[in-house]
């Protein structure tokens, strides 16, 4: 069978002495880089663009998937032990992960979103496989109108993200959606809310307001509370060091349908993995018997996030591979190197190059086997650092996250974005409004906007697109009943899964 | 004073100068830290360009310290050009931007600053566009095109990239020679060009020939004209047609320029005007040139900032014909 010959190919291209050493230290070197903030994949992997010319393409993109892979990952500790996110989709993990972590839980978040990782990224890589075509002319199929559909799903689902109050939920996502007009319109170019400020003449940087949200607001609830020992006790014991095959159980469900949705959505070009851990994640909370430990220290949290999330990274190199269309700014380069490397993605490369295209498929299966092989065994240890008093904790996440910021853009007006959000980011908890639709709107709202403004265009003026268009008509339906899914459910007389009343 | 104490105190003042001899003047050792290069939204064609001649000076070591790229894309080059007027004076930031964003989006949204403002470095290629359908479509050439548009006036869909690239302006100023009306859709790059055009979203698009040569090739997608002084030589592209031949008008094309920011020291600019004419000579670039159907086109900073002046005000005429601005 073909796809049998491709992947002996492929795992023959993969399984060569230099090919495992780039696969290796491209997972060191993404694991590296997604521990700090602000310093992202891309960035990365436009460094290593110079060592790459004259390498053999296909071990250049087995290294750059390596460093993908180990990204989400190193997001992940970080997330989970100082509440430091990574990128957009580590937010997540933050709110369970590090909720476990105080509880003294670290250990089996970490490994919880090691597991996931692994599921989700081999799950995706066997779709890529198998489907790989078929996923070529979904991506295609996805028009503005549909990406319009998705993202105001993707939307309203942020009612389920974050605590008891549906309206509170709205009033984060209009705060996050006010942020992110902040700067050029991308239709036209003209800048909007910039106040007359230079420094705001670009926009917000989106790294800052999620470092500042998550991480500096952390760090001062944590002050006020005058924590002057080490945050936790840990358990006592390797046992207590990794998940149980309690979690495990519990996780197996969601694993499933986090990688399912993570690879369907992860395909369309330009979403990315964003929305993929947001959508899983509410989707889980929604499903969950006890929705609301969901934000308080849920297993299934971190599950949901981080599968979808690695689901997303396979899915997106297929479309850029086969179509030779980019899913996202790092596959972007990679495509880039590719083609400086005298090979062109596209529907030519199977035929022409298939060492390349199976080869990076087998080899983002040893990949996430390389990852979860390096990865467990750290958890032990990367633990221990939750050991430090926090008086020094502390200063070591403000630096972390200071030079992280920094280094995005070397403007230390970010600093003081990043600063500004850190006390925005403590009132809200005070208040008990939900941080995440925040990320979530500044993630979409650009897309929501220019999406529609091009559907407008398509439909030459016309609402009734939406209804001509199956996929983005059954979206805008998902997004209905979103909004009002609350409601449905107590009007079901469900009262447990209803809303808790505020007190 | 005791001989030990003079000594002593020469030795002092030695000591304490010797530092002072390493500054030096900053022109003498530039670049002494790395540099930052401004590029636009990552996997355009102006950002694997800028990568790629990156890596030619690094391979080369024309440098001797490295280039960052820092990605800065969109809004038709206002967040590129923002970020880069917030550098003013820097020897260490350059930027690489097509000219007519340069010389158009302050134009069109009132920036506060223009083309003007930025220090021109050099010019290194040009590329123009193709005019394409996909494979299944009913037109077979422009004038197809053209027909169907003057019997259902605003019902042809376009996709093309932002709405200052040249693509853009060639489909408005198609518009206006022929009296026809159609609807521009505006992308943000031109892969999703490239996919609305695939998926059927769109009737025809305007974009960079670079994203859908492989699928040209593969006889998914139609090319119906070349917006360049001259016919592309690659592959199939032999045989379609310049807007030139065609009679419908000048080529828009788009140069790919270098530029820093206002009052970068000449020692800086100089230096990079150096590197990067050893990188034009250079056979990765020349082959680059070739794969990625642009055409050579050598500027230096001189001949860069005197053609920017020159052309401003025809750009703003460009504009202006073509109803972006008033």
């Amino acid at each position: 069978m073909e796809i049998f010959d491709g992947l002996l190919l492929g795992f023959q291209v993969a399984g060569t002495p230099t090919n495992l050493f780039f696969a290796l230290l491209g997972c060191a070197l993404g694991t590296l880089v997604g521990v700090m903030p602000g310093l992202g994949v891309t960035g990365t992997i436009s460094m290593c663009l110079p060592l790459v010319m004259g390498m053999n393409p296909t071990t250049a993109i087995i290294m750059f998937a390596g460093i993908l892979s180990g990204a989400k990952f190193g997001g992940a500790v970080t997330a989970i032990l100082m509440n430091l996110p990574g990128e957009a989709s580590s937010c997540l993990t933050c709110l369970d992960g590090n909720a476990l972590a105080k509880q003294g839980h670290a250990g089996k978040a970490l490994g919880i979103a090691a597991y996931s990782s692994f599921i989700g990224g081999t799950m995706s890589t066997i779709g890529m496989v198998l489907l790989g075509p078929f996923l070529a002319a979904v991506a295609l199929s996805f028009g503005p109108a549909e990406y319009f559909a998705m993202c105001v799903a993707g939307l309203t689902l942020a009612s389920s993200l974050g605590s008891n109050s549906v309206a509170k939920s709205f009033l984060s996502t209009v705060l996050g959606f006010t942020l992110a007009m902040v700067g050029p319109d991308i239709i036209g170019g003209a800048s909007r809310l910039n106040f007359g400020t230079m420094e705001l003449l670009a926009g917000i940087e989106f790294a800052a307001v999620a470092v500042g949200l998550f991480a500096i607001s952390e760090v001062l609830l944590t002050i006020e509370e005058e924590v002057k020992i080490s945050l936790i006790s840990l358990p006592k014991g390797i046992r207590h060091l990794l998940p149980s095959m309690e979690d495990v159980r519990r996780c197996i469900p969601i694993w499933i349908r986090a990688s399912t949705l993570g690879f369907v959505v992860g395909v369309l070009p330009a979403t990315g993995a964003s929305i993929c851990a947001f959508m899983s994640y509410a989707l889980e909370k929604n499903l969950a018997k006890r929705p609301e430990l969901f934000g308080k220290g849920a297993v299934e949290g971190v599950a949901a996030s981080e599968t979808a999330d690695n689901a997303a990274i396979g899915a997106n190199i297929a479309p850029t591979l086969t179509l030779g269309i980019p899913g996202s700014a790092s596959t972007a380069v990679m495509m880039g190197a590719l083609i400086m490397a005298g090979v062109r993605p596209g529907p030519m490369l199977l035929g022409e190059h298939p060492e390349v295209f199976w080869g990076v498929t087998a080899s983002c299966f040893l990949a996430n086997i390389m990852l979860l092989i390096i990865n467990i065994p750290l958890i032990p240890l990367v633990v221990k650092l939750l050991k430090i008093p926090y008086y020094l904790l502390y200063i070591l996440i403000l630096a972390v996250s200071a030079v992280g910021v920094y280094s995005i853009n070397g403007n230390v007006f970010d600093l003081w974005v990043m600063a500004v959000a850190g006390v925005v980011g403590y009132a809200f908890k005070k208040l008990n409004y939900p941080l995440a639709p925040v990320v979530l709107a500044c993630v979409l709202g650009p897309i929501v906007e220019r999406s529609l403004r091009q559907t407008m265009v398509l439909s030459r003026g016309s609402w009734g697109i939406f209804f001509e268009r199956p996929i983005a008509l059954i979206l805008l339906a998902i997004a209905v009943i979103g909004l009002f899914w609350p409601y449905l459910i107590r009007l079901w007389g469900k009262s447990e899964k209803g809303q808790v009343a505020e007190t | 004073m005791t001989i030990r104490k003079v000594v002593l105190m020469c030795v002092m003042v030695v000591a304490v100068a010797i530092p002072f001899t390493a500054l030096g003047s900053p022109a003498d050792d530039y670049p002494s830290k790395s540099l930052e290069f401004v590029s636009q939204t990552a996997g355009a064609s102006m950002d694997n360009l800028g990568r790629l001649i990156i890596s030619i000076i690094q391979q080369e070591k024309l440098l001797s310290q490295p280039i960052a790229v820092n990605n800065k894309g969109g809004g038709g080059g206002a967040v590129q050009m923002a970020y880069i007027l917030s550098k003013k004076g820097s020897p260490y930031h350059f930027f690489g931007t097509s000219t007519n964003l340069l010389l158009g989006t302050p134009m069109i949204e009132k920036l506060p600053y223009s083309s003007r403002d930025f220090v021109p470095i050099v010019n290194l290629s040009l590329d123009g566009s193709l005019l394409y359908v996909r494979a299944d479509s009913p037109f077979r050439t422009v004038k197809d095109l053209i027909a169907e548009a003057k019997k259902k006036p605003k019902t042809l869909r376009m996709a093309t990239s932002t709405v200052t690239s040249g693509e853009s302006m060639t489909g408005k100023a198609l518009q206006r020679s022929q009296g026809v009306e159609w609807n521009i859709a505006y992308f943000n790059g031109d892969p999703e060009v490239a996919t609305n055009v695939l998926g059927g979203h769109v009737e025809f698009a305007i974009g960079n020939p670079n994203f859908v040569f492989d699928h040209i090739r593969a006889g998914k997608i139609r090319a119906l004209m070349a917006v360049a002084p001259k016919r592309y030589t690659q592959g199939p592209l032999k045989d379609v047609p310049t807007i030139g031949e065609l009679g419908l008008g000048e080529p828009l094309v788009a140069r790919r320029a270098f530029l820093g920011p206002p009052e970068m020291p000449d020692y800086a600019v100089n230096k990079l005007v150096a590197v990067f004419k050893k990188v034009s000579e250079h056979p990765t670039w020349l082959k680059f040139l070739d794969d990625n159907m642009q055409q050579s086109a050598w500027m230096d900073a001189q001949a860069l900032g005197a053609w920017i002046s020159s052309e401003a005000p025809k750009h703003r005429q460009r504009l202006v014909d073509v109803g972006l601005i008033k």
